[in-house]
């Protein structure tokens, strides 16, 4: 599974969403958080978004919200670097450039509970 | 699935990405209503003209890590592991988990976490890498008793901290982020203490009970700034891992002990002064007619006026190294100067030569790296090398 984690900080004063995000190298992008379901952690899409309280951070952290990367057009390897679009509720979006590392939590946390894992 | 370590698969995360307007850095907020009690933050801000630790008093506790790059480690491959760790850096400087971190309540604030990078001589064997002016390796010296395994390496990473434990979450994290691009050739540990019994900083002493560190070129002075940067913010550093003789040194007498370096024990002194910061007076005889500081004493064979004026800058954390009951004791000695060859290599030499502390000191491991300028918001560690 690939993911992205990343701090948001919004410095302003109403809060913003983080609604969306694309990337050239993943066919479908979505914003997840973990639930428990059935006594079992597992991802789910997030509904609205994920919020970033004005003047405040959000954290996008391993067994917590993140950006999935799905349908992946090309490998990935730790070293790579990929460009990442994101989309806030506010109508602005921000380009960044993320690297790739090497994933070190169990990968089974991060199994879809709808699909099946897709593993580059 | 074969050929692919267990359990590992692969994320992309991203630093700070700023939703709505700019991005802010650790904020202080102080209102109007803020009593007395300001909590001092003691975090160091790790953007600025040169990597902040060089210039900042030295931490309680550091940990060394030299790497070797991976042969598929070219020069866009070492920029991507810098920006990389200019991201890890910015956040655990703030007590931030770096993104990603699985053990994210490791990282906290207020611990003057920092992270200093150097490049090693390989990395300017590279295509297209030019060597910075006066960096080049140390030759063996006759004392030297040198061991691969405390030697070399093509990165450096240099974490401080006042914490223990942030030390080793940092280095940890940074280790395990370089992966694709080098791997750990050497770790070195080590601490120090600079703070006085009222709290205030003061010339940290090392496992002889010497006051070490007085002779320095001052931060914030033009001497030291001289001393350390090179006309293109760059600096060079040397790692020695000096193995100290204790239980020899312990069996002179104190005016012995004070007589190898010429200052005094007490508070560091020179022997011909009173208080730390007298300047040593190299031509004094005592009653018998015999130099107080004698010619082989470690302080007047290093000192400047002796040395058509080079200086280095130095900065020395102590070492044990168990093995079961066994303990060895040192000094790691790092020693910062803009011109490795012009200033370090005479001076050592020197020392190598006639220095009497040499009877109770063996180095045992010696590295040396190229420091790059530091980095800005917008900007990464090395980019004016690699970019
Ligand atoms: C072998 C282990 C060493 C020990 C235990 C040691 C200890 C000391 C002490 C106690 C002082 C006097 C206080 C001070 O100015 O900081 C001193 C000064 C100094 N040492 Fe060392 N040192 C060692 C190795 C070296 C090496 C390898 C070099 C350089 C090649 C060096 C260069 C200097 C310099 C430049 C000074 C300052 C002289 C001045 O301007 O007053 N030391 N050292
Ligand atoms: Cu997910």
């Amino acid at each position: 599974m690939t993911a992205a984690f990343m701090s948001l900080t919004n410095p302003g004063k109403t809060d913003i969403s983080l609604t969306s995000a694309t990337s050239p190298v993943a066919g479908i992008m979505q914003l997840h958080e973990m639930a428990m379901k059935d006594g079992k952690m597992v991802m789910q899409e997030k509904a609205g978004g994920v919020k970033v309280p004005a003047g405040s951070h959000a954290h996008l952290a391993p067994s917590r919200d993140h950006v999935m990367l799905m349908g992946l057009k090309q490998a990935l390897k730790p070293g790579d670097e990929v460009p990442i679009t994101l989309r806030f509720s506010d109508g602005s979006s921000h380009d960044l450039t993320v690297p790739v590392k090497a994933f070190t939590e169990e990968e089974e946390h991060y199994q879809p509970s709808a699909t099946p894992s897709t593993t580059p | 699935m074969t050929g692919r370590p267990s359990r590992r698969q692969l994320f992309g995360y991203a630093g700070a990405a700023a939703a709505g307007a700019a991005v802010t850095g650790g904020v202080v907020a102080l209102g109007n209503d803020t009593p007395e009690t300001v909590v001092v933050a003691r975090d160091i801000d790790p953007y600025g003209d040169h990597q902040p630790a060089i210039a900042a008093a030295s931490p309680k506790h550091a940990e060394l890590v030299a790497l070797t790059l991976l042969p598929s480690t070219d020069k866009a491959a070492l920029g991507r592991l810098m920006r990389l760790w200019t991201n890890d850096i910015v956040a655990l400087s703030a007590g931030r988990p770096a993104p990603g971190d699985t053990a994210p309540e490791l990282a906290v604030p207020g611990v003057a976490l920092t992270v200093t990078v150097g490049f090693g001589p390989k990395v300017f064997t590279l295509p297209d890498l030019v060597k910075p002016r006066g960096f080049s390796e140390v030759p063996v010296m006759s004392h030297d008793r040198l061991q691969p395994a405390w030697s070399g390496g093509d990165l450096l990473v240099l974490v401080g901290a006042d914490d223990a434990v942030s030390v080793v979450h940092a280095v940890r994290r940074l280790v395990a982020d370089a992966a694709p691009f080098a791997k750990p050739l050497w770790r070195q540990t080590g601490f120090w203490n600079g703070t006085g019994a009222d709290g205030q900083p003061v010339t940290g002493r090392n496992l002889f009970n010497q006051v070490d560190g007085t002779g320095n070129p001052a931060p914030g002075t033009p001497e030291f700034d001289s001393t350390v940067w090179s006309t293109d913010g760059w600096t060079t550093l040397v790692v020695r891992r000096i193995k100290l003789n204790l239980d020899a040194w312990d069996e002179l007498t104190r005016s012995e002990q004070e007589r190898a370096v010429g200052r005094k024990l007490s508070n560091g002194a020179p022997t011909t002064g009173t208080a730390e910061h007298d300047e040593l007076d190299l031509e004094k005889r005592d009653a018998d007619g015999r130099l107080v500081i004698a010619e082989n004493a470690h302080s007047r064979l290093s000192h400047h006026s002796v040395n058509d004026g080079r200086r280095i800058f130095r900065k020395g954390l102590n070492y044990v190294q168990d093995d079961g009951a066994t303990r060895e004791s040192g000094l790691i000695f790092l020693s910062y100067q803009a011109d490795l060859v012009g200033q370090f290599l005479p001076l050592l030499a020197r020392l190598d030569a006639a220095d009497a502390l040499n009877e109770w000191t063996t180095t045992i491991g010696s590295a040396v790296f190229a420091i790059p300028p530091g980095f800005r918001s917008g900007t990464w560690l090395g980019q004016s090398l690699l970019a």
